[in-house]
């Protein structure tokens, strides 16, 4: 019988700890327990007979740490030969027995927060499972602390075989995996992934997993399994132990086991064949019970959740190029601190769900929505909603995408629902459902429901689950169609309490062509919530709209003590942002008053053209704090604060300039990277700032940049002048290599470098040609070079 | 968790002599709030064996280590720790967060602050395992590092093997040996029956031109 077809029949036995048995047996500090496959093969499979002989069900090959990055070669011989290893002694035991090839974390944090690409993670996984695969039953992904490797050995497991998938995850006794996800994100984004089994193992003991499983029963509708440490890691004599005994441990398992939804249990670090004989006694004649689907909708980005049909929930729409100058101008330049610094504002205002669109003609739009996405996850925590019409970028954005994101959207139309739903299936997601169809957006709200009901049944029949759509009821122009309004809350009215399904609303759209739209907005956000919309889509920095949400919240008991309304209205009174008191720009930067500095460019741009408040406000007010600074009269944080209320009055004197023409001249292009092996930005970041307040223009390539990539850009953009960082003398040789490519294949450019290790000497002797000991000396020397 | 203002300050740039103006204290507040919100401290440690081979040869936990300087700084010890922590990857996000939406201030200030806040966790760390050690007459050498020194940094990798850091606190390692989350500390902590007299800190370093470094210079 195949795994698949036992599970959920009786409870299944995982094995127990193999690392601490080669431990025990001479695996000396440091060592690959997977040589052992090769080295000593006998050994493992001795460990694998004890525990069938335990009466485990379950053995999981010694192929824990079998990947590329930690073997360097070898990972398929070695994966094949664990995985015969457990299949011999499964085959030779009294009972049926499993063979699970075993995959645990890369040792390594992916992108955006560490050094490792999602692809190459993949990649490393791939390379697992297309070793491991004949000869197993299951694959199993175990101790992982993040949700994204996680996806990435999901999808290498999913896409390179039909094999069930197990994962199970390390969380410390707060509830939380080292990435910061707790129970309920895992669950969510494990389950739209579409595993087999999820659960928990190592990190604590059966005691201290307890609650653990059962916080995950409650949300998840997949089976659980727990797989525990025979206890704490305790230090004794140097050498690591657990001290649970065998009785204790299968006494304490038996909870778990106990518990719904559990339908496989097993041991972890210090287990041995001892305490799986005495679980077996304890556990195996539990029985399972069948599993209450959970019907909650939620979205989650790697760290939480949302949940959809409680409170209503915001959703960003700022993140969005249509009839939007500015972010369309940052969009075409690749400026992503525009389209992050959108994010923050609307994560501050109370967006709970952030949504990302970046369809502009003019640009490839799959790379840029999923980079775009990519970028986003590693500065924001909240969830996304990733917003294309094209399944080519939706597919990439989806792989990308760290969590279970809102889909928007798919339609009635049969070529939608065709390319989203297996989509959504594949990477998980819930999917905005727009009531429209081949027919066009049908008048009336019968219709509109007609639709819903066959998007409902046609994404039943590609395995997704209602719980999983989110249905969208239109709003038309009330000022085209009296009845528009009430058309589409009666829509909404009926999909959420008689279709009983989640609804989301682009609430705006209502008042087109009418004035003052805040006002007719807001209304209708407030009638929309009322019908049941369990999300709109808005503008959180509008006011009107969250004053709307709120006190909507507030009058349905939906805000207990009224602490939201409460808080947001405090910050009404306090925020000065009414304030029309005239500013002055040359002061506000020099103090580093960012509001003020805003104000005041805006003030002067009633007068004067945006050319000469540079000249004669911003350019004399940075001069002095850098010369403050230069005197040491002033230190970083000053100059730093004025840099920040410099930049945002350009950004205000920006859209003064008409044409896209933002300066007069054409800017001197100046290329900065942190060298390859380098993780260290922040100078990098503070030099970019300043330099760009000097009006120049600055290609930023990142940290950890190749030399290669470097010269590419620099010959490429016809750069003059190159600023590298270094924060470790151990990059310091990195630098110096990129340096050697620069000045042989391309002589004309000059590089200035920084970072806490250099020196000038230091700098000498590697060949730069500018050393530079703060922020404000690569600004002095660019503006030299370019005099 | 102690935050040092001072110890941030001096990240900033600034001296003993040197007083913070009103702005910069409200920055260093302000952003001290929010980075109290995404600390996520977390450490282990364990003993292990500690054997002298040669006057550059240390062998800790089976693992050969060659350093002049590991060894000076261990002579007294006859036990040895290895110890790693970290305040977790929320700093690394929240500097990058106002990095990227034009927040400088406030990313050099998280940045400092950071630093601050994982040099704070481990003294509150290390007094705790002193204080028990205490009670069987031994003292805490101060903490040495991979890269300190005449130890590269390549010694990471052979720390990571010796403590399950990885798995248990969720520090790694890049291809050049730097941890991620990078507000993230190992160390060799020796304990010897008589309290550390050697040179500690800024003034054990050689590099006398290090923009950071503390006191008399």
């Amino acid at each position: 019988m195949d795994f698949k077809a036992r599970l959920g029949k009786k409870m299944l036995l995982f094995d127990g700890a193999m690392g601490t048995q080669l431990q025990a047996k001479g695996l000396a500090a440091g060592e690959l327990p997977e040589t052992w496959n090769r080295q000593a093969p006998e050994t493992i499979y001795a460990i694998h007979k004890a525990y069938a002989q335990a009466g485990c069900d379950i053995l999981k090959t010694n192929t824990f740490g079998a990947n590329a990055l930690k073997l360097g070669g070898d990972v398929a011989e070695l994966v094949q030969s664990g995985v015969s290893l457990a299949r011999r002694a499964a085959d030779e035991a009294d009972h049926e027995m499993f063979v699970a090839l075993d995959m645990g974390p890369t040792g390594k944090l992916l992108k955006p927060y560490g050094d490792l690409e999602f692809e190459t993670a993949y990649a490393l996984y791939r390379e697992q499972v297309l070793a491991g695969r004949d000869g197993a039953d299951l694959i199993l992904i175990e101790t992982m602390g993040d949700l994204y490797e996680i996806k990435a050995a999901v999808l290498a497991a999913k896409e390179n075989s039909d094999l069930p998938i197990v994962v199970t995850m390390i969380f410390d006794e707060k509830g939380k995996l080292l990435t910061g996800a707790d129970v309920q994100t895992a669950v969510v984004t494990l389950e739209g992934f579409g595993v087999d089994m999820i659960g928990l193992n190592c990190g604590l003991g059966p005691d201290g997993m307890l609650p653990l499983v059962r916080e995950m029963a409650r949300y998840s509708s997949t089976p659980l399994v727990c797989n525990p440490n025979a206890g704490l890691p305790e230090c004794v004599d140097g050498v690591t132990s657990y001290r649970v005994t065998p009785q204790d441990f299968a006494a304490a398992l038996r909870h778990i086991a106990e518990v719904e939804g559990v339908w496989a249990v097993g041991g972890c670090c210090g287990t041995t064949p001892e305490h799986l004989q005495e679980a077996a006694g304890t556990c195996k004649a539990i029985p399972v019970h069948s599993i209450k689907p959970k019907g909650f909708t939620a979205v989650t980005s790697y760290a939480k959740t949302v949940v959809l049909g409680e409170k209503p929930v915001i959703i960003g729409e700022r993140i969005n190029p249509t009839g939007k100058k500015r972010l369309k101008a940052a969009l075409l330049e690749g400026d992503k601190s525009y389209i992050f610094s959108e994010a923050v504002e609307q994560a501050e205002k109370g967006a709970q769900v952030l949504d990302v669109n970046v369809g502009l003609p003019e640009l490839d739009e799959p790379a840029v929505l999923s980079d775009t996405v990519s970028a986003l996850q590693g500065i924001t925590d909240l969830p996304l909603q990733i917003d294309t019409s094209s399944g080519e970028a939706m597919a990439r954005a989806l792989r990308v995408y760290n969590g279970k994101p809102l889909i928007n959207s798919a339609n009635g139309k049969r070529e939608s629902m065709e390319t989203v739903f297996p989509l959504a299936k594949k990477y998980g997601g819930a999917v905005v459902c727009l009531t429209l169809d081949e027919d066009g957006i049908p008048d009336t709200a019968a219709g509109r429901i007609r639709i819903a009901e066959k998007i409902l049944k046609t994404a039943q029949s590609y395995g997704i689950p209602k719980k999983d759509l989110v249905f969208d009821p239109l709003a038309m122009t009330v000022s085209t169609g009296a009845d528009n309004a009430n058309v589409t809350l009666q829509t909404l009215h009926h999909l959420r309490h008689v279709l009983g399904v989640q609804t989301v609303l682009g609430v705006s759209n209502i008042s087109f062509g009418l004035p003052k739209r805040a006002h007719i907005n807001a209304a209708f956000f407030t009638l929309a919530m009322e019908n049941g919309l369990s999300a709109g889509i808005i503008n959180p920095k509008s006011d009107e709209m969250m004053n709307a949400y709120y006190a909507f919240c507030a009058l349905k008991g939906l805000d207990p003590n009224f602490e939201s309304y409460i808080a947001s209205a405090t910050d009404a009174a306090a925020a000065p942002k009414t304030d029309t008191s005239k500013a002055d720009l040359h002061a506000a930067v020099c103090k580093g008053l960012k509001d003020a500095a805003q104000r005041g460019a805006q003030q002067l741009l009633e007068t004067l053209p945006p050319l000469e408040i540079i000249q004669q406000y911003l350019i004399p007010a940075l001069d002095e704090v850098g010369k403050g600074f230069e005197a040491g009269t002033l230190f970083l944080p000053q100059l730093l604060m004025s840099a920040d209320a410099a930049k945002a009055a350009f950004d205000v004197l920006k859209t003064g300039f008409s044409g896209g023409q933002e300066t007069a001249g054409e800017k001197h292009k100046i290329v900065i990277a942190t060298v390859q092996g380098d993780i260290h930005d922040i100078g990098k970041n503070i030099v970019k700032v300043l330099l760009e307040n000097y009006g120049f223009e600055v290609i930023d390539l990142g940290k950890d940049v190749p030399p290669e990539r470097i010269l590419e850009v620099a010959q490429r953009e016809q750069v003059r002048l190159v600023g590298l960082s270094a924060l470790m003398t151990t990059t310091v040789a990195s630098m110096e290599r990129t340096i050697v490519l620069l000045h042989r294949e391309y002589p004309a450019c000059k590089i200035m470098v920084g970072g806490a290790v250099l020196t000038q000497d230091y700098a000498d002797r590697i060949g730069a040609d500018f050393y530079s000991k703060d922020a404000m000396g690569s600004v002095r020397y660019a503006e030299k070079l370019f005099a | 968790m102690k935050i040092r203002k001072a110890e941030a300050l001096r990240y900033l740039g600034f001296r003993a002599n040197h007083q913070p103006d009103a702005q910069t204290l409200k920055l260093l507040e302000e952003t001290e709030t929010q980075l109290r919100s995404v600390l996520a401290p977390k450490s282990i440690y364990k003993e292990t064996t500690l054997r002298r081979l040669s006057e550059d040869e240390t062998e800790i936990g089976g693992i050969v280590f060659r350093s002049c300087k590991l060894q000076r700084h261990l002579r007294d010890s006859d036990r040895i720790l290895l110890f790693a922590a970290t305040v977790g990857g929320g700093v690394d996000r929240l500097v990058r967060q106002f990095a990227s939406s034009g927040d400088t201030a406030k990313a050099a200030a998280a940045q400092a602050l950071g630093a601050a806040a994982i040099e704070g966790y481990c003294d509150e760390v290390c007094a705790q395992i002193a204080e028990r050690e205490a009670k069987d007459g031994y003292y805490l050498c101060p903490r040495f590092s991979p890269g300190y020194g005449d130890v590269p940094l390549e010694a990471q990798r052979d720390f990571f093997k010796l403590l399950d850091i990885t798995k248990r606190i969720g520090v790694t390692l890049t291809d050049t040996c730097m941890m991620l989350p990078t507000k993230s500390v190992t160390a060799f902590i020796g304990l010897s029956h008589t309290p550390f007299c050697g040179k500690t800190g800024c003034k054990a370093c050689s590099n006398t031109e290090c923009a950071y470094r503390k006191g008399e210079t």
